[in-house]
């Protein structure tokens, strides 16, 4: 009896704290007025992100986790999942998963994203690649050139107990999609990470 | 300071007693103790430092949940002194005025404890961000002010005598408090820094109003008379400096003794 209870009451806590925490992984999309679509470039973890690829917008929404970082034993990977297409209201439109993949880069922990802040990843020049999904199939894909660039990684803290980090920045990179030039441009992304969209792999 | 004596011992004589002001014996004078209350609809406001503020037209998904709620109320207490001249069309009415307001600006769209709240940015310091969790914020400012008002008598119905009013009202801030709700009692101790991101009220408060109310009993004896602000408007600006408070209505009640 004694175990039910003490089980019960944590579970309640869990709850109680998880709840509190739901508002900073709401997502808040501020529209841009210069770029139709897209979410205006913030730094608040309003848990966001847009590119046009092409002449579509591919987009985060409410339904996904716009941003999951995971790390394998040889790579990290910053996957933007979305939408391409539609309005951020409707979901008719195609699912979508852009992977920016970093060799040589093996944080620890989340927190260990900070010394992303004000850096630019090149993928050509590293040998990163970049993964794209549509509808869950990945699409052939050869990367011309591109970057992910990190404008600013902050530590946040709320009322004094440390939270997550929010990464904000751009992204842009050129590709031959399905024997198809395209370029995905004017990306820009503003999103918290933290231990529910942080994954170690390496161990697997 | 020399410029202001003239217009203050005028109002200071009508005060006193306005027959030696406009020089009519003949005229009505009533003392009038009011208080009255006024309800603002308050301008939509852009915060830089609190999280999703942002202007409501650039909203997309969950814009409801996310907005901020803006109030802002005041009331009043105050004598009045009514000069009414023998042809009783038109009166004078000139007094002091106490008034507090009452600003709050907190979480819309948040139905229970786990929701009310917004985040407030603290500070930034290199790679470390602060936020604050707050319920809400409570500016109280308290004025003292000079309603001056045109009354025009229009007719009666029923023993009642039904009349409209137009008046500005010019005050004075006496003083100001914020009073912070943290959504965690334990982060009071930024109570100060949370005040300080905002503006400050303006000192002078300057607004202007149309009312129309009713008179009940001997308009020549004591009496009462309750009425109605709309609207209610404000000619300075920056009037609270936590919300913008627009046009606004209330209600006024008064008992006037004959003197």
């Amino acid at each position: 009896m004694k175990k039910i209870v003490i089980g019960l009451l944590t579970i309640s806590i869990l709850m109680i704290s998880c709840s509190k925490d739901m508002e900073l992984e709401q997502s808040i999309f501020i529209a841009d007025p210069e770029f139709p679509g897209l979410p205006e470039y913030s730094e608040w973890g309003y848990n966001t992100f847009g590119a046009y690829y092409d002449r579509e917008v591919f987009v985060s929404n409410t339904m996904e986790i716009p941003l999951k970082v995971i790390v394998t034993s040889d790579t990290t990977s910053f996957s933007f999942k979305g939408q391409k297409g539609g309005s951020i209201n409707y979901y008719s439109s195609e699912a979508m998963n852009i992977r920016f993949i970093i060799p040589g880069f093996f944080p620890m922990q989340y927190s260990d994203l900070i010394v992303l802040n004000e850096s630019t990843v090149d993928i050509g020049e590293l040998g990163g690649d970049i993964e794209i999904y549509i509808n869950n199939n990945r699409v052939q894909a050869t990367i011309l050139n591109g970057i992910l660039n990190f404008n600013r990684v902050q530590r946040l803290v709320v009322d004094d107990q440390e939270m997550q980090l929010i990464l904000s920045g751009y992204f842009f990179f050129q590709a031959i999609i399905n024997g198809e030039p395209i370029s995905i441009s004017n990306g820009r992304f503003d999103v918290g990470v933290g231990a529910s969209n942080f994954f170690d792999l390496s161990a697997l | 300071m020399k410029r202001l004596i003239p217009p203050l011992l005028l109002i200071f004589l009508f005060l006193v007693n306005p027959r030696i002001v406009f020089a009519q014996d003949s005229a009505k004078l009533f003392i009038e103790a009011e208080s009255g209350f006024s309800i603002h609809s308050c301008e939509s406001k852009q915060y830089g430092f609190i999280r999703g503020s942002v202007d409501v037209s650039t909203y997309g998904i969950n814009e409801s949940d996310h907005l901020l709620n803006l109030s802002y109320q005041k009331w009043h207490v105050g004598t009045k002194t009514e000069f009414k001249p023998a042809n009783k069309k038109f009166s004078l009415v000139l007094g002091v005025r106490f008034s507090q307001s009452n600003s709050i600006l907190s979480k819309s769209g948040g139905n229970d404890d786990n929701t009310s709240f917004f985040y407030l940015l603290n500070k930034q310091e290199g790679t470390t961000t602060e936020y604050l969790k707050v319920k809400k914020v409570v500016r109280n400012s308290n004025y003292i002010g000079l309603p001056f008002e045109i009354k025009r008598n229009l007719f009666d119905l029923f023993g009642m005598k039904f009349y409209v009013k137009g008046g500005t009202e010019i005050s004075y801030l006496l003083n100001t408090h914020d009073n912070v709700v943290f959504y965690n009692n334990d982060m009071e101790v930024y109570e100060t820094d949370v005040s300080s991101k905002f503006s400050s009220p303006n000192k002078w408060l300057v607004m202007m109003y149309l009312s129309g109310g009713v008179t009940i009993g001997n308009p020549d004896k004591m009496h009462m008379s309750i009425e109605s602000f709309m609207p209610s408007i404000f000619v300075s600006k920056q009037v609270s400096g936590l919300v913008e408070p627009q046009n606004g209505s209330g209600i006024q009640a008064s008992v006037k003794f004959p003197f």
